[in-house]
């Protein structure tokens, strides 16, 4: 179990977890990066000898699939982390799915609301209910946020 | 210079940045689940518009806070601010349990001070001459010196070096988006020209130690509020002599802590516990360690305060970061067009010094607040990190839009998050991640001239001495590394 996971049930260790699943993904990120290398790095060559715009990536991505299918190999038999609750998954989706709206929506809305926003549902989110800490105090953050970024650091915020 | 570095001290603005920055640091550093990795990041976009010393001595300020912050609720709780103050806990919480958490609070502070000093000291003679002999290096050099670090980080890191390794390449994988640093051709930017100038260091590590921090509990962090803890009186006195009578602990592990600093990879956590088994194995009173000796609360906090200034060493001479922190700081150098390397002290030396002195006049402020604010510290570390966490999203979103005032970058951030929060379920560790990032494009750079310059051989690195000595010490780590794993191997069978 790794550290900052919850230890409960949901939890347990399994044989194939997060490891392995972040792993193939990052081996498959790395083999599409070699074979979209030639598409994604137009060389224009003027015949100079040494290395060219493809070779540190080439020679990064080849690393990092060969220590991805290493990893892979070496902990075949390994427990790991199961994925979760589908739960827990579906908060943090919530989470990120908020901040992205949040972020979206910034430039109609402006960056007040959609701080404000963000901070109160985080808040009902993370399980705060009482009403100082779960509204009163992102509304005053933002705001605080927002006034100093104005007045003080003279940005341009939405 | 020091006379310069000195005057340019004396302005309203620098003592305020140093109150502040202590004051935040130690608050920050004391509540469980914040650290100064994720303070620096958010504060760095405070610091755009004011002039680098202030900016800088804020941020370094924090820095230096929050290292001792941790000790707070390690000793009032048993819970580590920081990972760091983990060796800190086992004496000074028993300290703490026995009555004497006031005793225990102040020795950390002073031996915090005593390793924060040290550790400046040897920055103050390494770096600059350090800087100098980095001067001479050409590309073959740098780049072998850049793949030293990167190998140390992997190799010494702490954990498996499988997952460090794994870590750096995809931080310098995520390095080659955007423009090639010697050509100019756009590489990954998938038609996009806001992706041409790569990915934006803050708004990537606001993205990896906040956000991923704030997924993390909505995750199931939540779940994990403290119970409320019930902490006893915060009074008591430690005098001069108390801590003479520790003076040869303090210097072992203000060495031990400066030593490792200047490693890179190896973090805090590390030295604060060799100089802890240090202590307690030189110790006449060997039974009393874990009971509530002074001691056992000196030497980690000594040592882990002094990997403070020796971090530093080699991230301003060379412009290699040793941690997750002083990668941060790097970006904050940056920011502030104090790019750190061999040419920092040539062209802004009166700043440095300014910083370097201003490091040792920060332990002021830290004695005075540091005492100032036990009593307070007690209501501090009965804070939910869940409390915070919806500011720190705001101040997340704010932080990556200052950087170019631009929502693309504020997406990166998120995009960084959830990559962070990722790894983190995996118990993959960041900091390999962000200091790949860091050096990748560097080290690009370095290897390619390298190879053009001699035509495309290798010759270049074997022909000599420094990038042949730097990549031999290379292969002999790896060497090490790999016996120590078999040997320990062999030890669990």
């Amino acid at each position: 179990m790794k550290p900052g996971i919850e230890s409960s049930q949901e939890n347990a260790d399994r044989r194939v977890g997060v490891q392995t699943l972040i792993t193939s993904g990052l081996l498959l990120v790395a083999l599409a990066g070699l074979f979209t290398l030639t598409s994604q790095v137009t060389v224009f060559d003027f015949g100079d000898s040494g290395p060219d715009a493809r070779f540190f990536p080439r020679l990064v991505l080849a690393l990092l699939a060969l220590t991805a299918g290493l990893r892979l190999w070496r902990h075949r038999h390994a427990l790991e982390t199961a994925l979760g609750s589908a739960r827990d998954w579906s908060r943090t989706l919530f989470a990120v799915v908020l901040i992205g709206v949040a972020i979206a929506a910034m430039n109609l809305v402006g960056f007040l609301a959609s701080a404000a926003v963000v901070g109160i549902l985080l808040s009902w989110l993370l399980g705060e209910r009482r009403l100082s800490l779960s509204v009163v105090l992102p509304l005053v953050v933002a705001a605080l946020v927002t006034l100093s970024a104005r007045q003080l650091l003279n940005l341009p915020l939405p | 210079m020091l006379l310069d570095a000195f005057y340019a001290l004396l302005d309203v603005w620098v003592l305020i940045a140093a109150v502040v920055g202590v004051i935040a640091g130690i608050v920050i550093g004391a509540i469980p689940g914040l650290g100064p990795t994720m303070a620096i990041a958010l504060l760095i976009p405070v610091t755009f518009t004011m002039s680098p010393i202030p900016a800088l001595i804020l941020l370094l300020g924090v820095y230096q806070g929050a290292i001792f912050g941790g000790s707070i609720s390690a000793i009032l709780l048993n819970v580590p601010g920081t990972p760091s103050s983990a060796a800190t806990a086992l004496d000074g919480h028993a300290m703490a349990r026995r009555g004497k958490a006031g005793e225990a609070l102040r020795i950390a502070l002073y031996a915090s001070v005593f390793g924060n000093v040290f550790s400046c000291l040897v920055l103050m003679l390494l770096a600059q001459p350090l800087a100098s002999l980095a001067l001479d290096f050409g590309p073959a050099q740098m780049a072998a010196l850049m793949l030293f670090a990167l190998a140390i980080i992997v190799l010494f890191g702490g954990g498996s070096i499988l997952d460090s390794a794994l870590m750096t390449l995809v931080g310098i994988a995520a390095g080659i988006v955007g423009l090639d640093p010697i050509e100019g051709l756009p590489r990954f930017t998938f038609g996009s020209f806001a992706a041409e100038d790569g990915l934006q260091l803050i708004p990537v590590l606001i993205g990896l130690f906040a956000m991923s921090e704030v997924l993390l509990q909505a995750f199931g962090g939540h779940r994990q509020s403290r119970p409320p803890t019930k902490v006893g009186s915060v009074s008591g006195h430690v005098g001069i002599l108390a801590m003479w009578r520790m003076r040869v602990t303090l210097l072992v592990s203000s060495l031990i802590g400066t030593f490792v600093g200047i490693l890179p990879g190896i973090g805090s956590t590390v030295p604060a516990f060799v100089s802890y088994g240090f202590a307690r194995s030189r110790s006449r009173h060997k039974e009393t360690f874990g009971q509530g000796e002074p001691e056992g609360v000196a030497a980690p906090e000594a040592a882990n305060n002094a990997v403070t200034g020796g971090a530093l060493v080699p991230m301003l001479s060379l412009g290699i970061p040793g941690d997750a922190v002083t990668a941060v700081i790097l970006g904050a150098f940056m920011l502030q067009g104090l790019t750190p390397g061999p040419f920092l002290f040539q062209h802004h030396g009166v700043e440095v010094y300014a910083i370097f002195e201003a490091l040792i006049l920060l332990s002021i402020p830290c004695v005075l607040f540091g005492l100032m604010m036990f009593k307070g510290a007690v209501h501090v570390i009965k804070l939910q990190p869940r409390h915070l966490f919806p500011a720190i999203a705001i101040l997340a979103i704010f932080g990556a839009f200052s950087v170019n005032n631009s929502l693309f970058d504020v997406g990166v951030m998120l995009g960084a998050g959830v990559i962070g929060f990722l790894f983190r379920r995996c118990g993959f560790p960041l900091p390999p991640l962000l200091i790949g990032l860091i050096l990748g494009p560097p080290l690009e750079e370095s290897l390619r001239q390298a190879l053009l310059t001699s035509g495309g051989s290798v010759d270049i690195f074997l022909d000599s001495p420094i990038a042949l000595g730097l990549l031999g010490v290379t292969a002999l780590c790896a060497l090490g590394a790999s016996l120590q794993r078999l040997r320990h191997r062999r030890q669990g069978n």
